[in-house]
């Protein structure tokens, strides 16, 4: 070992392994957060997008052959014989 | 070869930049978002097929006069009048010798509607005529009377115009044949619009004081589309 290796001891390796450790496990954490909600957003952009467009169109049919339909009225009345 | 504690220290380090970095990195562009959508455009047609309906009722199908008898005497003629029109839609109007029948009508005069969704040539038969409807006309007492008239109930029902010859004018009732009240091209005659599609019958008695019995007489409407 020379002078140099004896500046930073190994418990200061250590800790910094740890601290790499969590910065990557923190990192993960919030590389899959930011997935969830990126998700989220596209399924409502998605929504959003798209889109229908409808025609609708009316067509009335003449008849082939004049049609007849018939109704019935009925006037009445009772007339008493003239006493 | 080995690494002295100094260049591990350095190379820790270097991780930890570099997980920041590509952290930092991965979370801008994940937050972007992705680059395009496919956009979907679905396009549908929707078809009606409406068929055309010809319907035409009496919507008002009973006139009733009610009971009553003649006054035979000169002064009256030995006749009674009954009759009901377009200016008077609840009273019947009376005249002569009439002693008792119905002075109001329940429902209003003889209506008829096109209660369908084409325009119809609209033509009246009469089942009988006056001499068979009422009878009587003996010795001193006049010839019976039975006449109609057809006008609009809504104004503008029958675009092209009322036939002129009854139209609000009693004509003689001539029984068994088609006698047209409404009729022209499509367009010109019985509308099916609601505001504007009905048509009344009016009706105009003479009754001889010599006629007696139940009276009933049948009008059938035809429209043709």
């Amino acid at each position: 070992m020379n002078q140099n290796n004896k500046t930073i001891p190994n418990k200061a390796i250590a800790i910094l392994i740890i601290v790499a450790l969590l910065v990557t496990i923190i990192s993960t954490w919030v590389i899959l957060g930011a997935i969830k909600a990126s998700s989220e957003k596209q399924f409502a952009r998605t929504q959003t997008v798209v889109s229908s467009n409808g025609d609708v169109s009316l067509k009335v049919l003449a008849p082939t052959t004049p049609s007849t339909k018939v109704s019935t009225g009925q006037v009445k009345l009772v007339i008493n014989s003239n006493t | 070869m080995e690494f002295s504690n100094k260049t591990l220290a350095w190379l820790v380090v270097a991780t930890i930049i570099v997980s920041l970095a590509g952290t930092l990195i991965s979370v801008n562009r994940i937050s972007k978002g992705p680059s395009g959508f496919v956009v979907v455009n679905s396009t549908g047609n929707a078809s009606v097929s409406i068929t055309t309906q010809t319907q035409l009722n009496f919507i008002v199908s009973a006139l009733n006069f009610g009971v009553g008898q003649v006054n035979g005497s000169a002064s009256t003629n030995y006749q009674c009048n009954l009759s009901n029109n377009k200016t008077s839609t609840t009273n019947i109007i009376r005249a002569g010798g009439c002693v008792g029948f119905n002075t109001t009508m329940t429902n209003g005069p003889l209506t008829l509607q096109n209660d369908g969704n084409t325009w119809l040539n609209v033509s009246l038969n009469f089942s009988a005529n006056a001499a068979n409807f009422i009878g009587g006309g003996a010795t001193v007492n006049p010839a019976p009377l039975f006449m109609f008239s057809a006008s609009e109930n809504e104004s503008g029902s029958c675009a092209g115009g009322m036939n002129a010859t009854m139209n609000n004018t009693y004509i003689t009732v001539v029984p068994n044949i088609w006698i047209p009240i409404c009729t022209g091209a499509s367009g010109s005659n019985l509308n099916y619009a609601d505001a504007t599609d009905s048509l009344t019958v009016g009706i105009f008695l003479g009754i001889p004081s010599d006629a007696a019995g139940s009276k009933t007489v049948t009008i059938t409407a035809q429209g043709t589309s």
